[in-house]
């Protein structure tokens, strides 16, 4: 995770979580300052419904009293209940005495329950409700919640108790006022809150005010109906629902200025940063000038110095390094030198003391042996001069051409027979594989090889064999027989600078790895400790046209 | 003292009933009918005469339109179209024929033949031609028309061995579009204006002078107040009106044909106490007669919910036959009463969309000749009355009792 990530992820925590709890809290204060609120209009709402019921009740009581006073007083009604006749005008009694009362329901009914006048349902008379009458009054206050039945469909009053009395009989009379929609939204104090009937008492907010019941129409719907007061819950919804969308705008708003804080004090923050890493991976060896000074006092300024004085001692060693260098190069190069030239006068050392020999034993031979051998010395010599001249051409590569590698073996094999002890064997492949390479090079490769080879000879007796291979590449083989080579030997032998001989540089083996490479040939070597060495130098073979035209011309070198 | 009055009444209707005593019996089915009225034998209201007057006021129970014209649907359209239209050949309370338009008609094979009168004329003073009539018949009774054939320009020949009978009825009225598409121009010695909303309808003579003009005017709610006003004829079914009526020395009650009875179409048929629902309306009702019909034909819909008992709002009649009913518990117990707009109710009707409804039927019109999807139960059957101030007697009876006001004598 990046140090702005980090940064990032932990502002937002820091911002959010405050805001947070702080939202969590308002809402909560709220939620409880309504909730207290809404109970105390709830009672309110319940005083408000029953003082409704009382008046209404009281109002009742003066209707029917008011009612009673006309039946009293209307001789015919008198008559036609004292003498059970004329039941048409009996019939409309009710109906005429309910509008001009104002109620909604009124019946009068007979001391068995029967209906004699009904206003609101006139041609219910004869149908008998048993129960009604004393259900009414065994009611507190003589009032009740009553169903009554209709021509259409029954609906629900507060009814009252009255009773008139004709005779020694007594007639009950029972009026109501509808509770319906209307009265039940006057019942409430206001707009936001509610009156049903048989409504959900157990709400939140709600009071219930329990009256008795009867249902006129079923004699076994009775017991007891509940006015229950509720309120809407949508206004403390509604402020709860403003507090969270507040809320969680407040914590979007918070959420995004943090971030883009964050993401700004973190870009100041790591840009130091990344200016120093990128300067500081501009460093190597080669370039150790990047520059690290500042002028800042705080961690990023010095972190800043203490690379300054990396670099600083950095560009110090390097120097020291490349000093060191130098002069091992430097030992190098003469040690190459000392060991070319020491392979350069091998023969003509050998020619002379072969010279010496005859003109000591056969001075009359020496003119033969001196015509002999004189190819010898100046092929020696001619080495040593263009030895003498790559060594000032220095790293300039010679330029590669075709070369008789059949010729440059022989050439190798006459430079090996003036050792007396040693035998020297031709292996050539025919006709004779041409090979592109630098002559000088191919020279030294093959002198390097007889040389080592000639040197591994236990005291100096043993065979040397000089062979030459065509197929897919070209190869030469210098094969001895030696006092070989372990495997680490052979290692340390390749990298330079060790010879199992007394007077050895130790550089051959390197010398001729590095002029194969050159030549874009391989270097292969079979050893073992007492059964000699086998060197395998492949070499790519010359393909086309003028193949014949450059084996004839690169004749020249097997001198 | 209010009970010496109904006593009162009740002998006064009992007396005006006796004065139609009448033994014959009316045209047409009357299966869910009362008994016929007794209406008398010679169909004259009798009375000591009185003094001939230039016209004559009704208070109607009913708007006169010219809508329904010539096919009476109240009371006082009974009364003020058999003035005003003809038919080919009448008949009187009795049911017997006299001319009309027509004035010989005779067998004529499987059918009847009409001569038209030579001096038929409309209104507007054209002369009535078998064209004329068959061009009505076409208009209104496409059945009738599909029986009838002109035999020359004044002669008709009806096939049918009934034709006689069909003639005589409302729809048959010889009759003529107005071009102000008002009152139908009719071929009587009256003809009829007025019946807007802000004027009353007037039967007057054609010929001036001839006849009493006689005004059809709207009264209060209560017929009663129309007794106590300076009417000459009320018109009404309202039971109170009439027994208060039959208090009234001055007037004689007349009692018109039972026009309507009331069917209760339920799925069942329905056990009633027809003498019960008989209290239970204001209007003068009698219990219907007869058995109920069997559905002929399968509802359309049908309904869902509690047992409903439909009517046409509006209609007082089959409100308070309908709460009696569920009063009284005949419907059984849960079921209530609905009053329907004319368009849901006709559909109910219909289509059978309520569990039962309260039908009005034409008391001639046999329960059986009416498709429904229910039994139909007759219920109540309903008249209106006319009452007459005695000064305008004697007066004869047309057909269904319909006193012919301002009549020769």
């Amino acid at each position: 995770m990046t140090f702005r990530a980090r940064l990032a992820s932990a502002f937002l925590p820091a911002v959010l979580i405050p805001l947070v709890v702080f939202g969590w809290g308002v809402r909560r204060a709220v939620g409880t300052r309504l909730g207290a609120l809404f109970e105390r209009r709830a009672d309110a709402a319940l005083v408000h419904l029953r003082a409704r019921v009382a008046g209404a009740s009281a109002d009742l009581a003066r209707r029917l009293a008011a009612v009673r006073r006309a039946a009293a007083g209307d001789l015919r009604l008198r008559a036609a209940l004292a003498g059970d006749s004329d039941a048409g005008y009996v019939r409309d009694f009710a109906g005429t005495a309910m509008r001009v009362s104002g109620l909604a329901s009124l019946q009068l009914l007979a001391p068995d329950g029967a209906v004699l006048s009904s206003g609101h349902f006139r041609n219910s008379y004869g149908w008998v409700e048993p129960r009604l009458a004393s259900h009414l009054r065994a009611a507190p206050d003589s009032i009740a919640l009553i169903r009554v039945r209709s021509a259409e469909m029954p609906f629900v009053t507060l009814a009252r108790l009255d009773s008139l009395r004709v005779g020694d009989r007594s007639y009950a009379l029972i009026g109501g006022i509808g509770v319906d929609s209307e009265w039940l939204a006057r019942s409430a104090p206001d707009q936001d809150v509610t009156v049903t009937i048989d409504g959900d008492s157990t709400a939140a907010g709600a009071r219930a005010l329990t009256l008795p019941f009867l249902a006129s129409e079923d004699a076994d719907a009775t017991g007891r109906a509940t006015l229950v007061v509720g309120q809407s819950l949508a206004p403390q919804e509604a402020i709860e629902r403003s507090v969270d969308r507040w809320m969680v705008l407040g914590l979007l708003t918070a959420a995004l200025t943090g971030l883009a804080l964050a993401l700004w004090l973190a870009g100041r923050l790591s840009r130091p940063l990344a200016d120093l890493t990128a300067r500081a991976a501009s460093l190597d060896l080669e370039r150790l000038d990047t520059a690290f000074e500042t002028d800042r006092q705080d961690e990023v300024g010095r972190l800043s110095k203490v690379l300054g004085v990396m670099t600083t001692r950095l560009r110090e060693g390097a120097e020291v390094a490349r000093r060191a260098e130098r002069r091992a190069a430097l030992g190098d190069l003469a040690r190459q030198v000392n060991h070319d030239i020491r392979n350069g006068l091998t023969p003509i050392r050998n020619v002379f003391r072969h010279w010496r020999d005859v003109a000591g034993a056969q001075p009359t031979e020496l003119a033969t042996v001196f015509a002999e051998r004189q190819g010898t010395v100046e092929s020696s010599i001619a080495y040593l001069d263009a030895l003498a001249s790559e060594y000032a051409r220095l790293a300039v590569p010679a330029p590669a051409e075709p070369c008789d590698l059949n010729a440059a073996l022989q050439g190798a094999a006459t430079r090996l027979s003036g050792d007396d002890g040693v035998t020297v064997r031709l292996d050539l492949a025919e006709p004779a594989p041409l090979v592109r390479a630098d002559p000088l090079a191919l020279r030294r490769v093959i002198d390097n090889l007889a040389a080592n080879a000639r040197e591994s000879l236990v005291d100096g007796h043993g065979t040397v064999t000089l062979r030459s291979e065509r197929g897919e590449r070209v190869c030469l083989q210098v094969i001895d027989t030696g006092v070989g080579m372990s495997p680490a030997e052979l290692e340390r032998a390749l990298a330079g600078f060790h010879s199992t001989k007394p007077r050895g540089s130790g550089l051959g083996l390197t010398i001729v790895r590095r002029l194969v490479g050159d030549a874009g040939g391989a270097l292969r070597v079979d050893t073992a400790p007492g059964r000699g060495s086998s060197f395998t130098v492949e070499f790519p073979g010359l393909e086309g046209p003028g193949h014949a035209e450059t084996r004839e011309k690169g004749g020249g070198d097997g001198r | 003292m209010l009970m010496m009055n109904d006593r009162r009444s009740l002998l006064a209707t009992i007396l005006v009933a006796g004065l139609f005593a009448c033994a014959k019996s009316t045209v047409g089915g009357r299966a869910a009918a009362p008994a016929p009225n007794k209406f008398p034998a010679d169909c004259v209201a009798a009375g000591p005469p009185g003094a001939r007057r230039d016209s004559i006021r009704v208070i109607e129970d009913a708007p006169v339109s010219s809508q329904d014209a010539p096919v009476p649907r109240s009371g006082a359209e009974r009364v003020a179209f058999a003035l005003a239209y003809e038919t080919l050949v009448s008949s009187d309370c009795q049911g017997s024929v006299r001319p009309g338009v027509a004035q010989a008609w005779s067998r004529d094979g499987g059918g009847w033949r009409f001569v038209l009168r030579e001096d038929a004329r409309f209104w507007d003073g054209a002369p009535v031609l078998a064209a004329d009539v068959l061009a009505a018949w076409r208009q209104r009774d496409s059945s009738l028309a599909a029986r009838a054939t002109a035999d020359g320009p004044g002669v008709i020949l009806v096939t049918g061995d009934d034709a006689l009978d069909v003639v005589t009825q409302a729809s048959a009225a010889v009759t003529k579009p107005a071009p102000d598409r008002g009152w139908p121009i009719g071929t009587g010695s009256r003809w009829i204006t007025g019946g807007s909303s802000d004027a009353d309808a007037v039967v007057q003579p054609t010929a001036p002078g001839a006849a009493p003009g006689i005004t059809f005017a709207r009264g209060t709610e209560d017929a009663r107040d129309a007794l106590e006003s300076h009417a000459d004829v009320v018109i009404t079914d309202d039971r109170a009106a009439l027994a208060y009526a039959g208090t009234r020395p001055r007037f004689a009650v007349l009692p018109l044909e039972w026009s309507t009875v009331y069917v209760l179409v339920a799925p069942d048929q329905v056990s009633v106490d027809r003498k019960d629902l008989v209290a239970a309306v204001r209007v003068d009702a009698a219990p219907a007669e007869g058995p109920a019909c069997g559905p002929n034909m399968s509802r359309a819909a049908r309904p869902s919910g509690p047992r409903r008992v439909a009517y046409r709002q509006g209609d007082p009649t089959a409100e308070a036959v309908a709460a009696r009913l569920i009063g009284s518990g005949a419907v059984g117990r849960g079921a209530f009463a609905v009053a329907l707009r004319t368009a849901d109710w006709t559909r109910a009707v219909e289509q059978g969309t309520e569990w039962a409804v309260l039908v009005p039927r034409p008391a001639h019109a046999a329960c059986s000749a009416t498709s429904t999807w229910g039994w139909a139960t007759p219920l109540i059957a309903v008249r209106s009355s006319v009452v007459v101030d005695r000064s305008l007697l004697p007066l004869r009876l047309g057909p269904g009792g319909a006193p012919r006001l301002g009549d020769p004598r």
